[in-house]
């Protein structure tokens, strides 16, 4: 057997306000606070119980309604009293505006209600004649035609111009570090200097993935760099463990 | 050619078009002055305007096209078996009421409003074509300004956005059974007004007419 559940659903805070308020019969300017949001935390406590999941919207609301209604109650403080009047001020200046809004909303649908029973006729898809189209042809117009000529050649020419290589890359990080550590082997304790590391032709891509595989050496595997100062050559070393000698 | 075969020959480009087609257009096709066309098309409309025609001729902006009259649709879906057309949800209606008076407006301005985010009506909005991004506001995070479209006017059935009762019709706590009113004054006006302009229209092409006796 399947169960109808009807709920009243509420498009916000503001609407539930509104709703209590229509359902209190009380004037939208005079709200006697502590009754309206004591029906308001019972209706979200109410959801709550459903199991119902309560937007974070409504809270924000329940809070704004129980500091209007703390405000009003505690005796009022010389520097702020016009505060729990400008909180409700405000309150009731935003159900207004909200109210109004409701009301065009309703009467925007009255009109789309109207306008989804007519009937518009889809154009036909004959395809157009696009010769019939009048030539406009002056000289401004010729030269325009001439250079898109011109360009669409230019277009071709670089379409069949060869396609440019793309070169793979040709050095990884991980068999540089095994080929350092080779030369760093065999040039023993005296270390070897980064340019020596550089052969002659050196592409500009090995050199950098040199100096990448050296700094990650220097991370990893204990290696010591030496430079007297800024921008020359710099000596490597194997930092020598114990265990190796 | 005369005023009713004018009329006649757009009833026709209207129809054969399809969509709508603009007031300029129309001048182009039939190399007439805007005048004179709009005469043709205020006879047209007085025509649609009979329990007689099934049609009517709707504007929006410059605009021109031809629908079926909403009055009739309940007999009309029996044959086109049409699925019922969905409308706009509440919080849609919502959203859109308030882009539409204070166009152009942020989605922030629109959330403050509303008490609530209204990205998602804002989101369905934007797909079916009854808002468009309007700009920016320059404010930190230059946010996209909303207004309305075309689209929108059609929906809701209005020529144009002058058309939308002044939002202190709605303030003032008239809005009571004032839906139906409207539309019936509306309405009332309308007709009132076409006819006044086709009776000054016909004044003046005679008063043309007299001239060009008198000059002959």
């Amino acid at each position: 057997m399947a169960y109808a559940v009807c709920l009243e659903t509420f498009e916000g805070p503001l609407d539930l306000l509104i709703n209590l308020i229509q359902k209190n019969k009380i004037d939208i300017c005079d709200i006697p606070i502590a009754t309206i949001t004591n029906q308001y935390l019972l209706q979200i406590r109410t959801w709550q119980d459903m199991d119902m999941d309560v937007a974070s919207e409504f809270i924000v609301m329940a809070a704004r309604l129980l500091e209007i209604k703390a405000k009003a109650l505690l005796p009022k403080n010389e520097a702020e009293q016009e505060d729990p009047e400008d909180l409700q001020a405000r309150l009731v200046r935003q159900l207004v505006e909200y109210k109004i809004f409701k009301e065009i909303s309703r009467y925007l649908q009255t009109r789309e209600q109207v306008e989804l029973g007519a009937i518009y006729r889809d154009p036909e898809y004959i395809p157009q004649n696009t010769e019939a189209v009048p030539l406009v042809i002056d000289p401004y117009s010729l030269e325009q035609c001439f250079k898109r000529l011109l360009f669409q050649k230019e277009e071709e020419l670089e379409a069949i111009a060869p396609p440019q290589k793309i070169i793979r890359e040709l050095f990884s990080i991980e068999e540089k570090i095994a080929e350092i550590t080779d030369v760093l082997i065999q040039a023993g304790a005296a270390g070897v200097s980064f340019s020596e590391l550089l052969h002659p032709d050196i592409s500009r891509e090995e050199v950098v993935v040199t100096l990448l595989s050296l700094l990650e050496m220097v991370k990893t595997s204990g290696l010591r760099l030496l430079q007297n100062r800024v921008f020359i050559d710099f000596q490597i070393h194997r930092e020598v463990e114990n265990n190796e000698q | 050619m005369n005023s009713d075969e004018l009329a006649g020959i757009i009833e026709g480009i209207l129809f054969g078009a399809g969509d709508g087609v603009s007031m300029t257009e129309l001048c182009r096709c039939l190399d007439k002055p805007v005048p004179e066309v709009q005469f043709a098309m205020e006879i047209l409309k007085q025509d649609y305007q009979s329990k007689a025609r099934g049609l009517r001729l709707v504007q929006i902006k410059d605009t021109y096209q031809l629908s079926t009259k909403p009055d009739y649709y309940g007999y009309i879906k029996e044959i086109t078996r049409h699925q019922e057309k969905a409308g706009l949800s509440r919080a849609a209606l919502e959203t859109l009421a308030i882009i539409a008076y204070r166009q152009p407006v942020t989605r922030l301005a629109v959330d403050e409003l509303r008490g609530v985010s209204s990205s998602s009506a804002i989101q369905r909005l934007l797909d079916r074509g009854l808002i468009c991004d309007g700009g920016r506001l320059e404010a930190p995070g230059r946010p996209i300004l909303y207004k309305t479209t075309h689209a929108f006017l059609k929906t809701m059935g209005f020529t144009s956005l002058k058309e939308i009762p002044e939002f202190e019709v709605f303030s003032q706590g008239k809005q009571e059974s004032f839906d139906l009113e409207l539309l019936k004054r509306e309405s009332e006006s309308n007709e009132a007004s076409s006819e006044e302009l086709l009776a000054g229209m016909l004044e003046k092409t005679m008063g043309d007419a007299r001239i060009l006796e008198a000059a002959q």
